[in-house]
């Protein structure tokens, strides 16, 4: 039941200007950055595998930016818009309703990918580490911004307000981004070090960093920064399922 | 007949304030129901607890023998065109009611054969591949009701369903609807249009401050109310002279002649007779408003 909910909130974006916008918006970042990266004369200096980092992490924040305002605003304008009562009239549950924009959310970041394929490919010609920093980027990203987008939907049920969402995604998003940005000497005390240790943000990055700059490509070599995203992500499921039950009590509607 | 809604001592309240209080009400199976109340007497919020999207605090609920509980199977009996008619605006007509028949799960054949069927119906055939965004507030009223019968309810539950049409908009609704119930359908209709709803339902709740102050068919509301019933009779030329003493008022306008008629349908079908017997042409006949003004005056008075 799920379907007609994804394929609704897909078309959507590609009949209004969001999807497009966000898709034109990605890849002029991502053209501007490997222009720069490959022309500029002092970020050519860099080590290709240095700028192949760089180039991921915008990817992944590019991305985490947009998906996590187009999560913040796709279930409660439904509310908002006064839309979501005729979904509920019909024998939609509201887990599939979650469940559709979930994916739809999730197709978002897919588009996204997509654009950054070429970008991937052309600068990281000539070395070979293509694959591993495609494959990196899907898996790294897909779990990461999974999570993020659970969270957003779980703080979506609770605030029952887009703009206080998308407000405290925001913040949320830049709690999780400045650890990522300590350097390596205030990363030293031991407070910003299990901060990093447990900031998924931080982990995509330090992942990418190993598999690209130190060459360390294998599962295994990554476990220790893939288990505290995985632990991340399943967090916020039991976080979505609590904020979804205590919806559900409340009822559809709110009281008014 | 079997009963479609029962409610039993339903209670709901906002911040402490009760919105429905202690509601006891019985819908039977293939009724034409009212539901009138002023603003802010409980109606939308009975409706959408009967739906399932708001709980109550209290009482027991069940639709077609099912309890309230049981959301998806009640789902595929109602009905509901709601007050609230927020639509996809950038959809177009069709595309709005293909996203609801495949939330019901309706086979692709007979999706389409519905939704050509349900446009027919509610007169947008013509604007089926238009935006839903250029549409007028009565054609997103059409559309809203088409949306309601998308699962062919036998329960169709309808909040202020001609609000904002104009007097052609009404007729159809109403002609639709008198239809709908003909084939079966039990309507809950509610409204705040004294006339529309004494027109078209068989029987009426009215409600005031959630509570349930009289239920029954018009005329047991007026002999509840002690409110008389009257008729207006517009017929053209001078107002004769030599009717029955029934006449309560007579106004000229437009060279018409206005006739209030009072003592019952029976009584006011006499006077019609015998005054196109006299030559007058009979302009319009039917229930005086007002009459039902007092009579819910009366009835939601603090």
């Amino acid at each position: 039941m799920f379907y007609p909910i994804w394929q609704k909130e897909v078309r959507e974006r590609l009949y209004t200007w969001k999807g497009t916008v966000w898709l034109i918006l990605a890849a002029l970042v991502f053209s501007l950055t490997s222009y720069l990266l490959l022309t500029n004369k002092e970020l050519s200096l860099l080590d290709q595998t240095e700028l192949l980092w760089l180039l991921s992490k915008i990817i992944v924040v590019v991305s985490l930016v947009i998906v996590v305002i187009d999560a913040s605003l796709v279930i409660n304008t439904e509310f908002e818009r006064e839309t979501a009562e005729s979904l509920f009239l019909t024998p939609l549950l509201l887990s599939d309703f979650v469940l559709g924009k979930f994916l739809a959310t999730m197709t978002l970041w897919a588009a996204i990918f997509v654009v950054a394929v070429p970008y991937m490919l052309v600068t990281s010609s000539g070395t070979h580490l293509a694959g591993a920093f495609i494959g990196y980027v899907a898996l790294l990203g897909t779990i990461g911004i999974a999570a993020i987008v659970l969270i957003i939907f779980a703080l979506s049920f609770l605030f029952r307000s887009s703009k206080n969402t998308l407000t405290a995604a925001l913040v949320l998003l830049l709690a999780m981004a400045t650890p990522a940005l300590f350097s390596s000497t205030l990363k030293n005390n031991s407070a910003a070090q299990v901060l990093s240790r447990i900031n998924p943000v931080d982990n995509i990055f330090g992942s990418l960093d190993n598999v690209l700059v130190d060459y360390q490509q294998s599962l295994a070599q990554n476990w220790h920064y893939l288990w505290p995203l995985l632990v991340f992500l399943l967090l916020a499921i039991i976080l979505l399922i609590g904020a979804i039950r205590r919806f559900s009590q409340q009822g559809i509607i709110k009281n008014e | 007949m079997p009963a479609a809604i029962t409610l039993r001592n339903v209670c709901k309240s906002y911040d402490g304030k009760p919105a429905v209080d202690h509601l006891n009400l019985t819908i039977k199976s293939g009724e034409f129901f009212g539901f009138l109340g002023p603003n802010g007497a409980g109606k939308t919020t009975t409706l959408r607890i009967l739906t399932g999207i708001l709980r109550p605090d209290a009482g027991e609920i069940t639709i077609d023998s099912l309890g309230i509980n049981q959301r998806q199977a009640i789902a595929r009996r109602i009905g509901l065109m709601p007050e609230s008619r927020g639509f996809y605006e950038w959809m177009t007509a069709e595309e709005y009611l293909q996203l609801f028949a495949s939330l019901y799960n309706l086979p692709p054949v007979r999706r389409r054969l519905t939704i050509d069927d349900l446009l027919q119906q509610v007169s947008l055939s013509d604007h089926r591949h238009q935006r839903v965004s250029t549409f007028s507030r009565g054609m997103k009223q059409r559309l809203g009701l088409a949306r309601a019968m998308v699962n062919k309810p036998t329960i169709l539950l309808l909040d202020e369903p001609t609000l904002g049409l104009d007097p052609q908009g009404q007729a159809d609704i109403h002609t639709l609807l008198l239809e709908l119930n003909r084939a079966g359908v039990t309507i809950l209709y509610s409204s705040h249009l004294l006339a529309e709803v004494a027109s078209l339902c068989t029987r009426i709740a009215i409600l005031h401050h959630g509570k349930l102050v009289s239920e029954g068919s018009l005329d047991e509301l007026r002999h509840q109310t002690q409110t008389a019933e009257r008729y207006l009779i517009t017929v053209t030329s001078s107002p004769p002279t030599d009717l029955p003493g029934v006449i309560r008022r007579t106004t000229i306008a437009n060279s018409n002649t206005e006739l209030v008629v009072g003592g019952g349908l029976k009584l006011a079908n006499s006077v019609v007779a015998l005054l196109q017997s006299k030559g007058h042409s009979l302009l319009d006949f039917r229930a005086d408003g007002d009459s039902l003004t007092n009579l819910f005056l009366t009835l939601t008075k603090d």
